[in-house]
């Protein structure tokens, strides 16, 4: 697993942190009971505070991401991402926001825009049925 | 101070004044670190870091005002107090006559909690020779070995004074991930003074500012990244000078376009800029480098001023 | 600063001057020491002579000592250059005549000053003989010392150069007795005749002492040392240091002091002997030029031997105990270090701390006690020397005069004895004055003080008592800043019973001047300065 911390942002780290765990398990890269680092382990890797990488799991842990299984560790929890769809529209909605921005910067206006994401998602589709 | 302080605030400093002849080194200081965090002390050279670290290895006797390690103070039991923590120095003032192993074999007789296996996996992970002296060590290796003593007893209270001055990116890793291991453990705490504010933002939990021996800023880290910004104004016309803005710690930028970081009172900043016919054009969290130099560069002003 | 050796000479003016004053001070204060006025004309009786030569050529040695040790830093003695010297755009042979000049100089002109002063303000008094009266001192001991200094200096900038000398001194002295063959032509030649040899020897250690610096600097300058130093350390294998725990921290404490420290011992207590015995040889064929070389029969002769075999056993002694407590040499300038950061932030208190440096001291000075030892075994391979100091001991036994300059030296020899086997037992203040009364009775059986002996046990017993008081009062522990009030008070006892004793004692026969009192006195407080000096100093310096 491997996460990136960055210090420009102005994003807190500990949120960096739950942004991106969300991210991977929605994204299906940490499957359900996979097992996350141990605090000491993350805060030694991306070489940050051992109590900030403890508040990220302790969110995630409200949040129902994750589980704490007593003694043996940290783990995603088996009930799939319980990610509300508002949550996950909002993750879509500040993509979406980055894009529309960088189309206007780049002069596509929204017709061809959605023409391009259209050919996109038929390439995706062409290249899962070749799977 | 009740017993229940003690064990909560291992490091407690009220009112210390320190002059030496004319000049001011502390004036007022008053600090508490909690157990099991990471205390950081930014200040710029000459700021009084340092003094104030003597203070605590009871290196230093305090004009006025109270110091408290563990409760105790530090002048008078300098052997209970001593045996707690690990001190990394600034000039790594190791005697350049030993060996590595008489270090270790010398330090390890006044520290009746030193871990021999602990030690010697540290002395293998920084890759010292036991034989090699340590005036043949490179400025590097010497932190490392000034680091593996302070840590193998397994210290309640790490205190390092500039740990990563002159070094690599490697020995800094080091360091870094010793500091992480320390706090890790139970009870275990850490106050390092430092210059590398990137390191500071990454590890530390609670920052205090020292400039001119005055404490001017001692918060929580999330505290102090909340309470500041970064807001880009673009005015009408070209300005040569930076605005009068209540709130603006530090200005930069050039024509229309200014940066501040500013403390605080967002709102009342914004309200003002629109009195001024400028528009906001980017707001944004700063760093603890541009927050510290602002602050500082706020008081190089104020103190011209005065 | 206009050119490069004005700005090398003004550093180390910057760095020397107070020093100097220092050690001027000194010297100035043991000339007024000896020069109080006396009724006394002939030398044999007179006990201020022997502590004044003493201090006199005590203050030379500190000072020499203290112009050689200049470049030493917070952990290290040293006597080299330090390498921020080689980077300046300046030839080497500059670096080199810069540093022997300006301290042959200042050394020059502190002993002239010293000599002339003393001439001015003495001559016309008629206390001594023209041997110390006379003029050509005023510029034969500034020449001596000048050279002297200047070949020392020189062997002491080159790196590992006193070792070299040890090696060679020891070499020399061990395996052909050459040393009789160095003194031979200083006992016999005729003075007149031997006034440009002595010159021409003095020029030639000078001259020596120049090349080794410049050639030994040149070697550092560019590296090449390093290489010889693996190279020797490969030859003679050096081990690879300690491996086993200590069983304490006072241990580990003392194992760091003696590490640090231990070597310098030998050195030192050789060089304050080989100077002192040069010193007094050199006065002493001004004697001889005379014509009286073998006969060694006025009581002056006899002294000097007396003066010279004493300094040679307590000048080391004493130069050892400095060494063992004071290296390395503190910055004083820098108020927010101070002391060594590394020493400072041990976990004990400042009472271990100090006394793990005062058994350094006890330490270097049981060393000096062997190496003195040995040297003297050598030197009595001297027949003359030896036939001497046989005649002049069996004339003082008979005279049994009461006033003889060896007391003051078995005195200051005991006070350290004294504080040597006490600290190294580490005993409270009571075993401390118990050894104290040991001593004094020893001292009381040599003749020829005899019948006063008893008297000397009464300020024992008296001091005996009070510190059993004291003991019983709860305090136990000596060394710490808390003593200091107890020790005090103890030492003003000691010197007050000691003044009555004298008095009582029929002192005016012994035609004491206060001079001799004073030392005396001064003497006897020896122990109680050394216990109390060094943790007063750590705890200034620990806790400022």
């Amino acid at each position: 697993m491997r996460l990136h911390i960055s210090l420009d942002d102005g994003v807190p780290i500990y949120l960096q942190i739950v942004n991106q765990i969300k991210y991977l398990v929605a994204s299906g890269r940490l499957g359900p009971g996979d097992e996350l680092p141990p605090i000491r382990v993350l805060a030694e890797q991306l070489l940050i505070n051992p109590n900030t990488v403890a508040r990220a799991y302790r969110e995630l842990e409200t949040a129902g991401i994750l589980t704490k299984r007593r003694g043996a560790g940290t783990y995603v929890s088996d009930k799939g991402s319980p990610l509300t769809r508002r949550e996950r529209a909002r993750i879509l909605e500040g993509r979406a926001d980055a894009l529309l921005v960088e189309a206007q910067q780049l002069n596509f206006d929204l017709e061809e825009l959605t023409q391009l994401i259209r050919k996109r998602a038929q390439q995706f589709t062409k290249e899962d049925r070749k799977r | 101070m009740s017993s229940s302080d003690k064990s909560e605030h291992p490091v407690q400093v009220e009112g210390l004044t320190r002059r030496f002849g004319k000049t001011v080194a502390l004036d007022n200081v008053d600090l508490a670190v909690r157990r099991g965090l990471v205390f950081g002390l930014v200040g710029e050279n000459g700021a009084g870091k340092t003094t104030l670290i003597k203070h605590l290895l009871g290196l230093l006797k305090p004009q006025t005002g109270k110091v408290r390690v563990f409760g105790l103070d530090p002048i008078e039991k300098p052997e209970e107090v001593l045996g707690e923590i690990g001190y990394l120095s600034e000039n790594r003032d190791l005697p350049t006559w030993m060996r590595v192993r008489e270090l270790m074999l010398y330090t390890q007789a006044f520290y009746p909690k030193w871990d021999e296996a602990f030690a010697e996996d540290l002395r293998e992970t920084f890759e010292l020779d036991p034989s090699a002296r340590i005036r043949s060590l490179s400025r590097g290796q010497r932190a490392k070995a000034g680091l593996l003593v302070a840590l193998a007893h397994r210290p309640a209270l790490l205190l390092l004074d500039e740990p990563s001055s002159g070094l690599d990116p490697v020995v800094r890793r080091d360091i870094l991930t010793a500091i992480i291991r320390t706090v890790a453990e139970e009870g275990r705490t850490v106050l390092f003074s430092s210059h590398l504010l990137d390191e500071v933002e990454r590890v530390a939990d609670h920052v205090a500012m020292i400039h001119k021996g005055k404490i001017t800023l001692s918060a929580p880290l999330d505290e102090i990244k909340e309470r500041h910004c970064r807001i880009t104004l673009r005015f009408s016309e070209s300005r040569t000078a930076p605005p009068e803005l209540a709130g603006a710690l530090w200005w930069e930028g050039r024509g229309q376009e200014w940066t501040a970081v500013c403390d605080g009172r967002l709102d009342a900043l914004k309200q003002q800029a629109a009195e001024m016919s400028a528009e906001v054009v980017e707001e944004g969290v700063p760093t603890l480098e541009e927050i510290f130099v602002g602050r500082v560069k706020t008081g190089r002003a104020a103190s011209r001023e005065v | 600063m206009r050119s490069p050796v004005q700005a090398l000479l003004w550093e180390q003016w910057r760095r020397l001057r107070w020093p100097m004053v220092f050690a001027l001070v000194l010297m100035m204060s043991a000339f007024m020491l000896h020069n109080t006025p006396s009724k006394r004309l002939a030398l044999i009786d007179d006990p201020d002579l022997v502590m004044s030569c003493f201090m006199m050529i005590l203050c030379i040695g500190v000072f020499v000592a203290f112009l050689l040790c200049s470049h030493s830093e917070a952990n290290d003695l040293r006597l080299t250059l330090p390498s921020r010297f080689y980077t300046l755009p300046v030839k080497t042979h500059v670096l080199v005549n810069c540093e022997l000049l300006f301290r042959v100089v200042a050394v020059g002109l502190l002993s002239f000053t010293m000599v002339g002063t003393r001439y001015l303000l003495f001559h016309d008094l008629l206390f001594y003989d023209e041997f110390f009266m006379d003029a050509s001192l005023v510029w034969k001991v500034p020449l001596f010392l000048m050279c002297l200094l200047a070949f020392l200096q020189g062997v002491c900038l080159c790196p590992k150069g006193p070792w070299l000398l040890a090696a060679v001194v020891s070499v020399a002295l061990l395996l052909t007795r050459t040393w009789r063959i160095i003194a031979g032509p200083l006992f016999d030649v005729n003075w007149e005749a031997t006034n440009l040899f002595a010159i021409g020897i003095l020029a030639l250690f000078a001259g020596a002492g120049y090349v080794i610096a410049l050639g030994g600097v040149r070697l550092d300058r560019c590296g090449a040392w390093m290489g010889i130093r693996k190279r020797l350390g490969q030859i003679l294998r050096v081990g690879t240091g300690r491996q086993k725990r200590f069983s304490s921290p006072a241990h580990a404490q003392l194992w760091f002091e003696w590490r640090r420290k231990a070597k310098y011992v030998p050195m030192v207590a050789i060089a304050s002997a080989t100077l002192w015995f040069l010193v007094y040889r050199y006065l002493l064929f001004h004697e001889l030029s005379a014509g009286r070389i073998a006969a060694w029969e006025s009581a002056r002769e006899e002294m000097l031997i007396l003066i010279v075999g004493g300094g040679l056993f307590v000048c080391p002694l004493v130069a050892a105990f400095v060494v063992g407590m004071l290296i390395p040499a503190q910055d004083h300038r820098d108020h927010t270090s101070g002391f060594s950061c590394f020493i400072m932030t041990r976990p004990m208190r400042t009472k271990e701390l100090a006394t793990a440096r005062l058994k350094m001291g006890a330490l270097s000075l049981g060393l000096t006690y062997v190496f003195v030892s040995l040297i003297l075994m050598v030197l009595l391979g001297l027949p003359a020397f030896l036939q001497a100091l046989k005649f002049s001991w069996d004339e003082l036994v008979q005279a049994g005069t009461p006033e003889q300059p060896f007391l003051p030296i078995v005195m200051v020899l005991g006070s350290f004895a004294l504080a040597w086997t006490l600290l190294w037992l580490s005993l409270p203040l009571l075993g401390a004055l118990l050894l104290y009364g040991v001593i004094v009775w020893v001292v009381s059986m040599l003749p020829p003080i005899g019948g006063a002996s008893v008297l000397w046990w009464v300020p024992a017993i008296l001091l005996v008592g009070v510190a059993a008081l004291v003991r019983m009062a709860g305090r136990r522990t000596l060394l710490t800043v808390r003593d200091l009030p107890v020790v005090a008070v103890l030492g003003l006892i000691s010197a007050c019973v000691m003044l009555v004793l004298l008095w009582a004692s029929d002192w005016p026969s012994h035609e004491l001047g206060p001079a001799g009192v004073a030392s005396r006195v001064a003497v006897s407080l020896i122990p109680a300065v050394a216990f109390i000096w060094e943790p007063l100093k750590l705890h200034w310096f620990r806790h400022r």
